[in-house]
């Protein structure tokens, strides 16, 4: 099977779900995006992305937790897969290696 | 928020995910409440509901209707409702199929129209002068203009890049080959017409075939080579028998070009008497190098030319203007200038035929959509049936739709073969000769295309929206029992098309009625079961001996031009004459026959006699002609023409009319 490889944006968001643990959902990622990387990105892009990584069994869902503030819907909340916190590491180390191999930082 | 948003996001969102969407829009909106204050926020929040209509999600709606199966069961579907309603299916697709390829034809023409002279290069450069003269109260439109503006061009007026005269041989020139014989229309020019008008030179040196240097010169098009020597390449250097040397071989003449030829000579140097202002002999083009200097030269030209005319005895009297025309607005020009090169086209049928392809094309589009729609809506009761067995909403429409766009699809189809069987008798209609290329069927078809699309969507949306909104339980029942709405709209477009329908038919009968009146209207002269042939044959003695054997022919005669078309008009003087000024009267040479064969009926004096030796000097003038010499009895009247001969003239004809207007006819 070729390797697997994720976008730029695709891997932030996958990232943000890791780090969010078991509370990701769209508005949540939004936010934590623009406060940890000062990153401005819309939600219609963070769903389709999340959907996307969710076809691809990185991210998995589940239906939960209405409020008020919601107008009583409900969230769907996304936590990272085995396979997506492996994709995650390996991408990860690519990047490491290849950092090492930029002759200025040596 | 707005609520519009929610109902936008059902549409488009699939069910299990829009819960979630609209409780994270409702969140990011109370967020922005409170950060940039309401006003902004219900901004951003109508951004952020629009950003969801992405193909990451409508592609996520599941579009079973793709799949293998569906597919075969939607054609299956279309084909049996075609089948069950055969009648009602021929009709609508038919239709909109006639329409499309009736609008397909129509822009074809009309862009042809439109696009005449386009296809020479720098065409917006290029001009030809044309002139008005008045000659004391007649005015004349001619796209003759006076034979010594070429020099005066050649030296004063830098503006002009090239100025070239021409002149169309009247007649087509027998021009013969070691093997072969052809008769070919020509055209005499300077060298500079070849800069002028960009011809592509397949053989030969363009830039010094039609030099002066070089007055037995041809330059031949690639059909004429073709014919003279069965090939166009290695032509170049032969000459032809009379003495004229190939000089150069061109791609033929576009078919939307206002004039015609097929080879071209030099044009020789004008006599000093020739050259003079008062004699309007030639075409001139020109090419400038700036278009924006045309009015300049224009007025100066003119100016010119009013200061000649008048300096000169012979034509004090006159009064002429030049008008620099633009070549690609030659065809369509809303001025008829005498002595044009070829058919002119008419500005008002390419407006009308515009006008009529919209009508036809609204017709055609609202009659489809509106049969469409009705067969929709009677299928209440299928839908209902697909909904309780759980059809996705999106299905449905995807089905009516695609159901519509299939039956557009089909018709296109049709249409094109329509369209495509049809251009060449549609050519011979027009005297045009337009293939099926890019060129001069890309727009129409783009036209069509867009209007295949938007009937087939049109047509489709009503019954696709509508029916996939109302409960299974009651189209099951029946005709569902809410208010359908658009019955306002069907019935205003059913309206619309019956008032365009009525005016083109009505416009249509009144057309014909027209034109009833122009082939039965008496021009004193018969034409019908009278055919014209034309040859330069000498055994012309013969070759009527011969023709006059069959049983079916009548009489025969010779004239050296045809009637319905006589080029050139001579200033003539008669004894006893009270006006001044020139007077222009058409000539033409026929045999004793003429009379007989064209059922021209003699008022006065007689025929010329039929061996034709004795009334070289004899004359026989219309109705017209004797109400100019403003004498009651004409015969015997002396007359001074074109050629300085003195003629006594014998009879009078019955007027005839020519081009809807009165022509004074002089034949000799």
């Amino acid at each position: 099977m070729p390797k697997e490889y994720l976008g730029e944006f695709e891997e932030l968001v996958l990232t943000l779900v890791a780090i969010l643990d078991k509370e990701a959902y769209g508005n949540a990622i939004v936010k934590e995006i623009e406060e940890q990387i000062h990153r401005q990105v819309n939600l219609g892009g963070v769903h389709v992305t999340l959907y996307r990584l969710e076809d691809k069994g990185y991210i998995k869902s589940r239906v939960g937790g209405a409020t008020a503030e919601r107008g009583g819907r409900r969230k769907r909340f996304f936590t990272i897969t085995a396979a997506g916190l492996s994709l995650l590491r390996s991408m990860k180390e690519d990047r490491q290696h290849l950092w090492k191999l930029i002759p200025q930082l040596k | 928020m707005p609520p519009w948003i929610v109902v936008m996001l059902r549409w488009i969102c699939p069910a299990e995910l829009v819960e979630m969407i609209e409780g994270d829009l409702i969140e990011q909106f109370h967020i922005d409440v409170q950060r940039f204050g309401p006003a902004r926020a219900r901004r951003k929040v109508i951004l952020h509901a629009i950003d969801f209509i992405r193909l990451g999600i409508l592609a996520r709606n599941g579009m079973p209707a793709f799949n293998m199966p569906m597919a075969f069961h939607f054609f299956r579907f279309f084909f049996r409702g075609m089948k069950k309603h055969a009648g009602y299916s021929f009709i609508n697709i038919s239709g909109l199929a006639l329409g499309l390829a009736t609008v397909l034809l129509m822009m074809i023409y009309v862009l042809d129209e439109y696009r005449y002279d386009q296809s020479y290069k720098d065409s917006d450069k290029i001009f030809r002068i044309v002139s008005k003269i008045d000659m004391g109260g007649e005015i004349l439109y001619t796209s003759f203009s006076p034979n010594a503006l070429s020099d005066a061009i050649k030296h004063d007026y830098p503006q002009v890049e090239y100025v070239t005269r021409a002149t169309l041989f009247g007649m087509s020139q027998a021009l013969a080959a070691e093997k072969s014989e052809v008769n070919a229309q020509g055209i005499a020019a300077d060298q500079a017409f070849f800069n002028i008008f960009s011809f592509q030179c397949l053989e030969g040196n363009l830039a010094t075939a039609l030099a002066p240097s070089n007055p037995s010169s041809i330059v031949i098009t690639k059909d004429l080579a073709t014919k003279l020597f069965g090939q166009y390449h290695d032509v170049v250097g032969n000459t032809l028998r009379d003495g004229r040397r190939i000089a150069a071989v061109i791609e033929n003449v576009p078919h939307n070009s206002h004039i015609h030829f097929e080879f071209v000579t030099a044009f020789g140097p004008y006599t000093p008497e020739m050259a003079i202002w008062g004699n309007f002999g030639s075409y001139h083009y020109v090419k400038f190098k700036d278009a924006r200097n045309v009015p300049e030269v224009q007025s100066s030209l003119q100016a010119l030319m009013i200061s000649r005319l008048s300096a000169d005895p012979h034509t004090a009297g006159f009064k002429g203007t030049l008008r620099f025309q633009p070549l690609t607005s030659i065809h369509l020009d809303e001025i008829t200038y005498a002595m044009e090169p070829s058919g002119k086209g008419n500005k008002q049928y390419a407006i009308i035929f515009t006008v009529l392809a919209i009508f036809i094309l609204a017709i055609a589009c609202i009659n489809f959509t509106n049969l469409a729609t009705v067969r929709g809506i009677r299928r209440a009761k299928e839908i209902g049936v697909r909904k309780t067995i759980g059809a996705v909403r999106l299905q449905l429409v995807m089905q009516l739709l695609g159901e519509s766009m299939v039956a557009a699809t089909i018709a296109m189809g049709i249409a094109l073969t329509i369209a495509a069987l049809a251009l060449e008798p549609f050519n011979t209609l027009t005297q045009k000769q337009i293939t099926f290329d890019y060129q001069s069927v890309g727009v129409p078809l783009l036209i069509s295309f867009g209007a295949m699309i938007l009937s087939g969507i049109l047509s489709g949306i009503y019954p696709a929206c509508i029916l996939s909104s109302v409960k299974a339980s009651s189209l099951i029942k029946g005709i569902p029992s809410v208010n359908m709405g658009g019955g306002y709209l069907s019935r205003s477009l059913v309206v619309l098309q019956f008032t365009f329908s009525i005016m083109i038919v009505s416009g249509t009968l009144v057309v014909y009625a027209q034109l009833q009146y122009i082939r039965n209207k008496n021009l004193g002269y018969q034409r019908d079961n009278v055919i014209h042939i034309h040859d330069g044959s000498k055994n012309y003695a013969s070759f009527k001996a011969a023709l006059l054997t069959h049983p079916g022919i009548k009489s025969i005669c010779a004239a050296d031009q045809n009637l319905t078309q006589v080029f050139g008009a001579g200033g003539i003087d008669w004894a006893g004459r009270t006006t001044t000024g020139a007077v222009l009267v058409h000539t033409m040479a026929v045999d004793p026959d003429f009379l007989e064969t064209m059922k021209i009926s003699l008022v006065k004096g007689r025929n010329f006699s039929p061996d034709g030796q004795r009334d070289t000097a004899s004359l026989l003038v219309n109705e017209e002609a004797t109400r100019l010499f403003a004498t009651d009895d004409p015969v015997g009247l002396r007359v001074q023409g074109v050629n300085k001969v003195v003629q006594p003239w014998w009879a009078l004809y019955r007027t005839f009319t020519l081009n809807r207007s009165t022509r004074r006819w002089l034949p000799f």
